[in-house]
């Protein structure tokens, strides 16, 4: 009988003890998620200011002499190669597209962003068919010329915390075969 | 002894004299710096201009050259993207010390490489006939250091949307490449519409490099819904085959036009082998805006020497330059641009003359005025005044090949 007693303490234990590491597992991995998502936000929130805010500067003369080439020239150059900038797109007063980067055509989201004549200005944004993104808009020469729209992806975000939360997952399920 | 050296003399001196001579010649080439697409979607443009240049060049080469000295042509690739480009750009003007730079392909490269131009501790470095119809180049500040024979895109859109307009065709959709020059033709398209009070009816956009082999179904969809009366196409040849294929495919069968840029050659190649294999004919209404004459016109000097001396010497671009198959056209539209290119060119050397210095090329090129290049187009520059030729010519695929047309009243509605 001792030995049967025992055995079930053991088990009734180990699985606690399962439950526990278990609990642990998944605190850590939600921990380890919002702080990848908040960091890695924080990161792409700076970089797409930092795109907005330049072409917001250096495009005035250009816009002002309403130039879609260079102004296109100059979004092309700061969109080519930079990881995690899923568009740009650069309005007028009036809400007139001067330059973008959509194929087949620009979304309609596009048309209700937010717009702020004084400051940067973040915003969530999802695109049917394409995914979602953190909007960032400057406005140029504080809105009288237009604004730059800038949308970093979010999937790269998502990504990276799966592939985190994937590899919590395989730690935990090597460790709880070690224990067992 | 004395004898054997006596005889041999002569000869020695003569080796040592020719050693010398070459020598020399090779240190007072004229080395002009070229970079474009000899390689992706678009490696048609660049390896045709070339072959246009240098039927030219050879045949001055040839002839003793421009004030003795071999005019060099040093051409580098960038697939027509603007990176390479602007490497290409900077070896071109520190390593290979290139007098000017000559024959650049397309508006998101040439917009690029712009800056690089200007060289604030140093001369400028002009850039002749760039194979592309933008404003950037045409406009402060850098109207002053580029100097372009074929007229603008504005001027091209803007002589569609007149024709078109003017048969009763008012709903005009664009279709282009989402970049700086798809975006200049765009807004040529706006404003000329713009002066009738009119809008596009709609729009849609491909990536730059999409080839022949991928589907442009959702833009056909999107101008689909738009019903437009008429499509004008800025785009590059493969893409721009292959919306006209789809297009045509799903019945959108309203005229479409496409501008110079678009290697009207390779674009008419690729649309005879689709069609070809599946039984359609895809080369009806299509309307192609041109910024040189047909090379069929043999009516014209610059036409005949053109087709002559390509026959003449055949060239063909370094091997280093092309590693993908590609079959030399016998004459092209861009091939006739690249030769009046480097007619324009040697004129502006000769007159410049030695010592051939990056300071005095303006001037040179500045003083020329009513230069017939061999098509009847007098050609002209001045300080202010930075584009030859302002001629726009329309063609149309008749017995299968693109040939001029006047006859828009067919698409009258």
């Amino acid at each position: 009988m001792a030995p049967m007693t025992s055995m079930k303490l053991l088990s009734k234990a180990l699985v606690i003890l399962l439950g526990l590491f278990g609990i642990t597992a998944l605190v850590m991995t939600i921990y380890l998620a919002v702080s990848i998502n908040r960091d890695l936000s924080a990161e792409f929130h700076s970089k797409g200011k930092a795109i907005a805010e330049s072409i917001a500067e250096s495009g005035t003369e250009t816009l002002l002499n309403r130039d879609p080439a260079t102004i296109q020239a100059l979004i092309d150059s700061r969109c080519d190669g930079t990881p995690g900038v899923g568009y740009i797109l650069v309005m007028d007063k009036q809400g007139e597209i001067i330059a973008h980067t959509f194929v087949p055509q620009v979304p309609e989201e596009m048309r209700g962003l937010v717009r702020d004549r004084q400051h940067t200005t973040t915003q969530e944004v999802r695109v049917a068919g394409q995914g979602d993104y953190i909007n960032v808009c400057s406005p140029i020469l504080a809105g009288e010329v237009g604004f730059v729209h800038v949308g970093m992806e979010r999937a790269p975000i998502q990504k990276h915390i799966w592939n985190r939360c994937a590899q919590m997952a395989s730690l935990f399920a090597c460790s709880s075969s070690w224990v067992q | 002894m004395s004898i054997l050296s006596l005889r041999g003399s002569p000869r020695l001196l003569l080796v040592a004299l020719a050693f010398v001579a070459s020598q020399i010649a090779r240190g007072e080439e004229i080395v002009i710096g070229m970079s474009a697409a000899f390689s992706g979607p678009s490696k048609g443009l660049g390896i045709e201009l070339y072959r246009g240049t240098m039927a030219y060049l050879e045949h001055v080469n040839s002839q003793g050259g421009v004030h003795g000295r071999k005019v060099v042509l040093k051409a580098y690739d960038d697939g027509y993207n603007p990176l390479p480009a602007i490497d290409n750009t900077i070896r071109l003007i520190d390593q290979d010390h290139a007098l000017l730079l000559f024959n650049y392909v397309g508006t998101p490269t040439v917009t690029r490489c712009l800056p690089l131009l200007k060289r604030p501790q140093g001369v400028p470095v002009l850039l002749f006939c760039p194979f592309t119809g933008a404003q950037p180049q045409r406009q402060p500040p850098y109207d002053k250091i580029v100097l372009n024979l074929r007229a603008s895109y504005y001027q091209e859109t803007n002589g569609l949307v007149e024709h078109f307009l003017a048969i009763g065709r008012q709903r005009i959709a664009v279709f282009y490449q989402i970049d700086a020059y798809g975006r200049n033709g765009w807004e040529g398209v706006r404003v000329a519409l713009a002066r009738h009070g009119l809008t596009m009816a709609g729009e849609a956009t491909y990536r730059r490099g999409t080839p022949f082999k991928e589907s442009l179904k959702p833009q056909v969809d999107i101008l689909a819904r738009a019903q437009p009366d008429v499509i004008i196409s800025i785009g590059a040849y493969e893409a721009c085959a292959a919306f006209i294929r789809d297009a045509r495919d799903a019945g959108l069968n309203v005229p479409i036009a496409n501008v110079s840029f678009v290697g009207s050659e390779s674009l008419l190649e690729l649309l005879q082998e689709a069609g070809k294999m599946k039984g359609v004919d895809y080369t009806r209404d299509l309307v192609n805006s041109q910024v040189v004459p047909s090379y069929h016109d043999s009516t014209l000097p610059g036409v005949r020497q053109y087709l002559e001396l390509t026959k003449r010497y055949q060239p063909l671009p370094p091997h280093d330059l092309v590693k993908e198959d590609y079959q030399p056209r016998p004459a092209s539209f861009v091939g006739l641009e690249g030769f009046l290119n480097a007619k324009l060119l040697v004129t502006v050397l000769q007159r410049m003359g030695p010592p051939f210095e990056r300071q005095r090329v303006a001037k040179a090129a500045e003083s020329i005025t009513d230069l017939d290049l061999g098509i009847h187009v007098p050609v002209s520059f001045r300080a202010d005044k930075h584009q030859g030729s302002d001629a726009i010519y329309y063609t149309i695929v008749r017995d299968g090949q693109f040939e001029s047309f006047q006859e828009w009243e067919k698409w009258r509605q």
